[in-house]
């Protein structure tokens, strides 16, 4: 679909206000009074607030004027109702991660002007993620997300901790990103073109053979694979999230890896699978040339779900059993991967779209635990449930719907995820996904148990209540809502998945000329 | 009285949020919320009594609404001959578990609170008509059970707790999966679609696809059955039982082997059997052999314990296999036999719990071997002991009785040799069953006091209003529903026959 510059770009809104913000923090940031306390967070927040608020005006420009996609420059960036989807997940993230961010102190006190640019950078990164065809502007995208994501990785400059993950970050960071390129250079080479499409294309009229492109895409995958912490490229994923201020934890497992989920979702499904009906991509994908990628990627979320599951029994310290279980997750996710469907891409938007909830509640809750006076470690944990009611009451909640029991929405989630397997044949691999969480709960538990099984108060008189002040209140309901909403009634948000898969046809066989 | 059983699921519910809303140190007025919230069920339950149609085995109280219509999810739920009688024990138990637990020293808000949210989760499971809305009820009960146990709990709780929950979540897990393979290979002639609705689920020729395939159905029986089968507990799966019902504080002991037991015989008479009856047949003479070694092997069992608690709670092991014996006999007797021993182990296993109970709290500790003689100090609580004790290991003219000869009637009636051998065997748990109560009554409270232990007597003191208040009701419903059972199986018996007729219709 053709369109002129301007109305081209008006679809592009939240990418630009997104710019603006980024531009008027620097500025206020360099420019700005001295004692401005508090202010680059709320304008960096407000600028996010109005992004997501763009987003979702564009989500429903493309719903109400029937356009499925809209591509732009060039055909190398696309705007369709699934990359609105991340979007809008990673939109929601960074928005409630610039609140949290706002009232820990010591993200204060190192400088929020540094904080606040690249959190927005980040996002941007993201955003171009969630739309690119093509394999530079997907180089350009993933490097916008990285880079600023190995400084957010050491933000706490004198912290050996943070140091050390920003460093470990970078180093598997680099060599995955290395190997990525060098995959995609194959791919160029051996199809002549960038184009996502054109690949495609490539390999259907026979220009490129299907098994070459295969290895190559394999090359690529250790990248993605990487960004979304799947074994085995997820070795770096405990010590950076123990290490990195929790914030940036948060905020690394789950939009950083929505962002890696759209971008494996887009190449595979563009390069590697058409619909069975071009219009229907809703419903059956039939593999170009399979050489067996599926099961592949099958393996992959076993060995994942499995490692981060198992590892996770041992943890003492709550991050870096979270980092665990997003590992696990990571493993889940994949799941909808595998089964060459509509739906269990549904599954998979779905699932991220409860997952960022949950998991953002459960690391709010670390923050606001250590912002009042109390540590990372399970054993700080301890009582909690008497000390913080409303906090240990959302932390139970949030690891419960981790774990995947009704009536909160990680339930659902896994039900999608698992219905998708068992409706195209994948039952051992359902079985396989149900035991795995069915063992995950006894480290989620291990948490709740110190919580509320141990220093349980003999007399009301004997609690030592924790404060954790509104802010941190207000912002846990807010994550509390959706992960109990979604458990009861998730018609809509199943709807949004739906339908963000059913218009998100990657390709669309039409000729594109090799750029040679 | 359209609404009745959503009434009596979420009554409760509300009772608990309204709980959590108070502020701290009201615990009198949480309590009289939560008797309140318990009693509107057991109050509704009589209407429920009295409109139930006795001469179907169709579905009654129907309610059905659209929950997720994406998914093909629905809001339904009813009751027949199958759920009404659990319908009725869950609220009359849960109701006087309300009183039992009037004096638990701590966080009695949160206690209580759990407490009606758990009540919802049992009423849920008996009442919901979709798999999908009984998988949500069957789970939601675990999260309050943890809780329960694990914070009001004795000194191993923790392990007690998590023990039960793992145990329950990897056997639901299975469910989960099978429900999905169920949902994708049938559809509903009517509306052509894929459903969770248990009544077209079991319609053999709606179905398609992997179901067809006698290995798929084998694999799905015995996932369900495993599922279910842990919940009962069926040997070998019956390890959690002990350690929760000891740990777990006395009422929710009662709920335990009262209510939640009877959700795994519930599941399969409701699910197991019925979606798939071939392999009912194929696997009846398996069932049939767990539920002997559970009757001999929970008798003995209960027969090594000097821990009063744990003797009760392998007795229920013993009790439940009964109920077993009777379902895969696969006769209408056995199945009545199953059902009207659910009921009956529900109310006898009740007062045993609640004896216990009551002997704890005044010397904080259940050694059989450390009493002696307790007759003589407090004749009243030792009569309501024997009683119950009578009651459990079988005397006629108490509902125990009832339930365990329809059983063997029933399995009798199957006729094949392996059954009337099997059958012949399990004759021996009613000996062994007499001999551990017998036994341990007679340590406790007959003889001479036990000389070593005697400064422990001084605090013993008589069953007081409250105690008997809950055991009075379970008593009365013993000794009229063991002198004239028809009643209760005038509720069930079409729905048991009709059962046993589809299944029959269904040979391996």
């Amino acid at each position: 679909m053709q369109l002129g510059v301007v109305e081209n770009l008006s679809f592009l809104t939240p990418e630009i206000l997104l710019t603006v913000t980024l531009g008027a923090v620097i500025a206020l940031d360099i420019g700005g009074p001295k004692d401005r306390k508090g202010l680059v967070a709320r304008l960096a927040a407000t600028g996010l607030g109005a992004t997501l608020l763009m987003v979702i005006l564009t989500y429903f420009e493309l719903e109400t004027k029937q356009r499925a996609r809209v591509f732009l420059f060039a055909d190398s960036f696309v705007v369709d109702p699934f990359s609105m989807f991340f979007k809008l997940v990673a939109g929601v993230c960074s928005f409630m991660i610039a609140l949290f961010a706002a009232k820990v102190r010591r993200i204060e006190s190192q400088g929020e002007g540094e904080f606040y640019t690249l959190l927005l950078v980040t996002t941007l990164g993201i955003f171009l993620m969630a739309g690119v065809t093509d394999l530079v502007g997907m180089v350009v995208a993933i490097e916008t997300l990285s880079i600023p994501s190995y400084i957010l990785a050491g933000f706490y400059k004198r912290d050996r901790g943070s140091s050390e993950a920003s460093l470990k970050y970078v180093l598997y960071g680099a060599t995955a990103s290395g190997s990525m390129l060098f995959g995609l250079a194959f791919l160029y080479g051996l199809s002549g073109t960038t184009s996502f499409q054109g690949i495609s294309a490539a390999i259907a009229s026979g220009r490129a053979d299907v098994l070459s492109i295969s290895l190559m895409l394999g090359l690529v995958l250790i990248g993605l694979g990487f960004k979304i912490s799947a074994a085995p490229f997820h070795m770096w994923t405990p010590d950076v999230y123990e290490g990195s201020p929790t914030a940036v934890t948060a905020y690394l497992s789950t939009a950083s890896k929505a962002g890696g989920f759209a971008i494996l979702i887009r190449l595979f499904y563009s390069i590697l699978a058409r619909p069975e009906v071009a219009s229907r991509p809703e419903g059956q994908w039939i593999p170009i040339g399979d050489p067996g990628w599926t099961t592949l990627v099958a393996v992959i979320a076993v060995v994942t779900m499995t490692i981060g599951n198992l590892a996770a029994y041992k943890q003492t310290n709550v991050k870096r059993l979270l980092a665990y279980s997003s590992i696990a997750h990571a493993g889940y996710i994949l799941l909808g991967f595998v089964v060459m469907h509509g739906s269990g891409l549904m599954a998979m938007l779905f699932y991220i779209a409860t997952y960022v909830f949950m998991n953002l509640g459960a690391f709010l809750c670390v923050i606001a635990v250590s912002e009042a006076g109390g540590g990372e470690e399970i054993s700080d944990f301890r009582g909690l449930g008497w000390r913080a009611p409303f906090l240990g009451f959302c932390m139970a909640a949030f690891l419960f719907s981790l774990t995947g029991l009704p009536p909160l929405a990680g339930f659902v989630g896994k039900v999608y995820l698992f219905a998708a397997l068992v409706e195209h044949g994948w039952v051992w691999l359902s079985v396989v996904a149900a035991l795995n969480s069915a063992v995950s709960l006894y480290y989620y538990v291990r948490v709740v148990k110190t919580m509320y099984l141990e220093g349980i108060p003999r007399r009301a008189g004997d609690v030592v209540p924790l404060r954790i002040g509104s802010h941190f209140g207000i912002m846990l309901f807010v994550c509390l809502v959706p992960t109990i909403l979604f458990g009861i009634y998730w018609q809509p948000l199943a709807r949004l998945a739906t339908w963000s898969v059913g218009a998100s046809a990657p390709v669309e066989a039409r000729p594109v000329a090799a750029h040679k | 009285m359209n609404h009745l059983l959503s009434l009596m699921t979420f009554v409760p519910l509300l009772g608990a949020l309204i709980i959590l809303c108070l502020p701290k140190g009201k615990d009198e007025m949480v309590k009289c919320i939560a008797a309140c919230a318990a009693g509107v069920p057991l109050f509704l339950g009589f209407f429920l009594w009295k409109g139930f149609a006795r001469n179907t085995a169709a579905m009654q109280f129907v309610e059905k609404a659209d929950w997720i219509p994406m998914f093909n999810i629905q809001y339904s739920m009813a009751v027949d001959g199958i759920s009404v009688v659990m319908v009725l024990l869950t609220a009359l138990i849960s109701f006087i578990c309300i009183f039992a637990s009037w004096e638990i020293g701590k966080g009695v808000k949160g206690y209580f609170a759990l407490f009606l949210l758990l009540e919802t989760g049992m009423m849920g499971v008996f009442c919901a008509m979709d798999f999908f809305l009984f998988y949500v009820f069957w789970e939601v009960m675990l999260l309050p059970m943890y809780f329960l146990i694990g914070i009001w709990g004795g000194p191993r709780k923790e392990y007690a707790a998590i023990k039960f929950f793992m145990y329950t979540l990897v056997g639901s897990v299975l469910m989960l999966v099978v429900m999905l393979v169920f949902y994708f290979n049938v559809t509903d002639p009517v509306t052509n679609r894929h459903t969770f609705d248990l009544l077209v689920l079991r319609n053999q020729d709606a179905r398609s696809g992997s179901l067809l395939l006698e290995g798929v159905r084998d694999l799905c029986f015995l996932a369900l059955f495993v599922g279910f089968a842990i919940k009962v507990p069926v040997f070998p799966f019956h390890t959690w039982l002990p350690d929760a019902h000891v740990e777990a504080p006395t009422a929710i002991s009662v709920i335990l082997a009262g209510i939640l037991l009877k959700m795994g015989t519930y599941g399969l008479f409701r699910i197991a059997f019925p979606l798939l009856p071939d392999m009912a047949n194929k696997y009846a003479t398996f069932i049939a052999v767990l539920g002997v070694i559970n009757i001999v092997y929970g008798a003995l069992c209960a027969m090594a314990q000097d821990d009063l608690k744990k003797m009760v709670a392998y007795s229920s092991v013993s009790h439940m296999g009964y109920c077993l014996l009777g379902m895969g006999a696969m006769t209408t007797a056995g199945f009545n036999g199953a059902m009207m021993q659910m009921f009956a182990h529900g109310l006898i296993t009740s007062m045993l719990f609640l004896c216990v109970g009551v002997i704890y709290e005044r010397v904080h500790h259940r050694w059989i071997s450390r009493f002696g003689g307790l007759a003589t100090i407090v004749p009243v609580y030792s009569g309501f002991v024997a009683f119950a004790f009578f009651a459990s290991l079988g005397l006629p003219g108490l509902c125990g009785f009832i339930g365990e000869a329809m059983c063997f009637i029933g399995a009798w009636q199957n006729g094949t040799p392996s059954f009337h051998r099997l059958t012949m065997f399990a004759t021996l748990g009613i000996l062994l069953g007499a001999a551990f109560h017998l036994w341990a009554l007679q340590r406790m409270f007959l003889g001479e006091k036990n000389k070593i232990y005697t400064e422990q007597y001084h605090h013993v003191t008589e069953i007081n209003g409250r105690e008997m208040f809950c055991l009075i009701p379970l008593a009365i419903l013993v000794v009229l529903s063991g002198c004239y059972p028809q009643p209760v199986f005038d509720l069930m018996n079409k729905s048991m026959s009709e059962l046993q007729a589809f299944i029959a219709h269904y040979p391996k």
